[in-house]
């Protein structure tokens, strides 16, 4: 029996067994399988940006999601009271639920309650009876006012800082919403994870610093927040004094100031103060804050100091 | 009316038959539950982004459901020729249409009422809430939706030359009037002139299909709507029907159908 005719026998016999036919194309698949697996791991964890199917679908353009969801996160905290690309966004060029959280200085002008305009026609007048046209905030005056309901903005924080890691703002925001629905444990973890993608952000450290504070661990918040103070330094010392990120200075100045105060370290409370001296605009404030500190008083709290926003109630 | 209601009982048992509804529904319930199980901090009763994507899978289905099923009706009779047996028999063209309508306005309801029934189950599980009344007040406004797109189809189907371009050109509109249709005097406003005068005129001639999409209200737990503003969207709805049914039959009745 010559060569092509034992192979004609073999495919007949093949042909004659289809399920041979699987059990040889499972083992050939198997196979190739168990041979490329490692290989792409290799070269997945020399490229891990590779890794992520969303970097790889979207490129740099998950960066316009990411804010599509931030902006998101923002709606769901109005319960849908909000106005479109065609409306005036004037009154929310900064996100409230940011500014309420108290992790960026707002840049709103205008009347938050008036950008749909005055009624034009009874169209208009009757399409405004189909969705939300009444101004709240979620967890403050919202339509159905439950308990902790603010949570409903997390998913949109979390799906954004999938898309853009960079976004600090992401993570400092989502963190100060969990930490006032009571996830302090989950509002940490979300932060350190953006400090693994923002390693010397003082935004994050700052927050951090918070989550430690509420959890009575002033040593730590202490060393977290000196970090980011020096991080801050590093930063900002570069640009001009106009462009300078005053907002966190004086936030993360307050903060050790206070938590100085409250340990009894009347030097170092005061050494912060004097630090925030020259910061802030209106300088009248924290000098009667010295004034008081140097008597032997605890640094109080005060309705124009920086430190009370973003505090949990 | 038992003519018209017998063209109507053909054309949902033909829903019933095809596998759209049932292939739109078990995506929409895959995609839902699939992105329930995503941990989210690990809260279990976040719920309205869950809501969110639902109510918009839903009305995603719904214009597909109710396009594709109004685009088929009377081309698909033309093209079997099973119009001509239908017509020999005394019944007139404006039954057909008035048959045609109501049958796929109700498989649109019928698919409605199951898409809304998985919708209530999703959001009580999560949100442990039972907002009954504003879920059926949403349903309410959906179907009138349905009825006003299926009229409009219908009209498309007799004047458009193929299914394809009848699904395309409805898709077109129907989704641009429910996206920007709220903005259109504003954009008039800002435009001026003829631009403006045409956009202005466009505003007030087009069906404000936007005031049926009630979600935001859903989604976020607003009140209830007055009974009377669902009592004026079904007036509005109906006197459109009307107009594009009118406009349609108009159109069939003088229709070569070889």
């Amino acid at each position: 029996m010559n060569t092509p005719d034992s192979l004609k026998e073999a495919l007949a016999a093949l042909a004659r067994r289809p399920g041979l036919h699987l059990a040889l194309l499972f083992g050939l698949t198997f196979g190739l399988a168990k041979i490329q697996h490692p290989r792409k791991a290799a070269f997945q964890a020399r490229n891990s940006r590779h890794d992520d199917p969303l970097s790889s679908l979207l490129g740099d353009g998950r960066k316009l999601f990411a804010n599509h969801f931030y902006t998101k996160a923002d709606v769901y905290f109005h319960s849908g009271f909000y106005p479109t690309i065609l409306d005036n966004q004037e009154s929310h060029r900064t996100a409230h639920m940011a500014e309420d959280a108290g992790v960026t200085s707002s840049k709103n002008t205008g009347d938050e309650e008036q950008f749909l305009g005055p009624v034009r026609n009874w169209i208009d007048a009757h399409g405004r009876k189909h969705f939300p046209s009444v101004h709240t905030h979620l967890g403050q005056d919202s339509p159905d006012g439950r308990k902790s309901v603010e949570r409903e903005i997390l998913p949109w924080l979390r799906f954004s800082s999938k898309l853009d890691p960079n976004r600090v703002e992401t993570y400092t925001v989502a963190a100060y919403w969990l930490r006032r629905t009571g996830g302090h444990v989950e509002a940490e973890q979300f932060l350190r994870e953006g400090l693994r993608a923002n390693p010397d952000s003082p935004e994050i450290l700052f927050e951090l610093g918070r989550c430690r504070e509420d959890a009575s661990d002033s040593d730590r918040a202490r060393n977290i927040w000196e970090l980011a103070w020096r991080h801050w330094q590093e930063r900002e010392s570069a640009k001009p004094v106009e462009e300078r990120d005053r907002f966190l200075a004086s936030q993360l100045l307050i903060h050790l100031a206070r938590l100085e105060s409250r340990a009894g370290h009347r030097d170092r409370c005061l050494h912060w103060l004097s630090v925030l001296l020259p910061l802030k605009p209106n300088p009248e404030e924290i000098r009667k804050r010295i004034a008081e500190v140097q008597a032997g008083l605890p640094l109080g709290d005060t309705d124009d100091a920086p430190g009370q926003a973003g505090k949990i109630p | 009316m038992h003519i018209i209601l017998a063209v109507t009982g053909v054309v949902i048992l033909e829903m019933i038959r095809r596998k759209d509804v049932y292939v739109l529904l078990f995506l929409t319930a895959l995609i839902t539950l699939l992105l329930g199980s995503v941990n989210l901090f690990g809260d279990a009763n976040i719920a309205r982004y869950l809501k969110e994507v639902c109510l918009t899978l839903i009305w995603i289905c719904s214009v597909v459901i109710a396009i594709t099923t109004a685009a088929r009706q009377i081309p698909a009779e033309k093209e079997s020729r099973t119009i001509f047996p239908l017509l020999a028999k005394p019944v007139t063209r404006a039954q057909v249409l008035l048959g045609k309508f109501l049958g796929c306005w109700a498989a649109c309801a019928l698919s409605l009422a199951l898409f809304y029934v998985f919708f209530c189950l999703v959001s009580g599980a999560r949100e442990h809430h039972w907002p009954l009344v504003n879920y059926f007040q949403a349903l309410l406004l959906h179907i009138l939706f349905c009825g006003v797109v299926v009229a409009l189809t219908l009209l498309g189907s007799v004047v458009f030359a193929a299914p394809s371009s009848t699904v395309t050109i409805v898709g077109v509109v129907v989704m641009g009037i429910l996206l920007l249709g709220r903005h259109l005097h504003k954009v008039a406003l800002k435009v001026g002139g003829l631009a403006g005068g045409f956009l202005d005129t466009l505003y007030y001639s087009i069906p404000n299909l936007e005031w049926y999409d009630v979600r935001d209200l859903i989604i976020h737990n607003w009140p209830r709507m007055d009974w009377t503003v669902i009592a004026t969207d079904a007036l509005y709805g109906a006197a459109f029907i009307g107009l594009f049914l009118v406009a349609a039959w108009m159109r069939f009745r003088r229709m070569a159908l070889n």
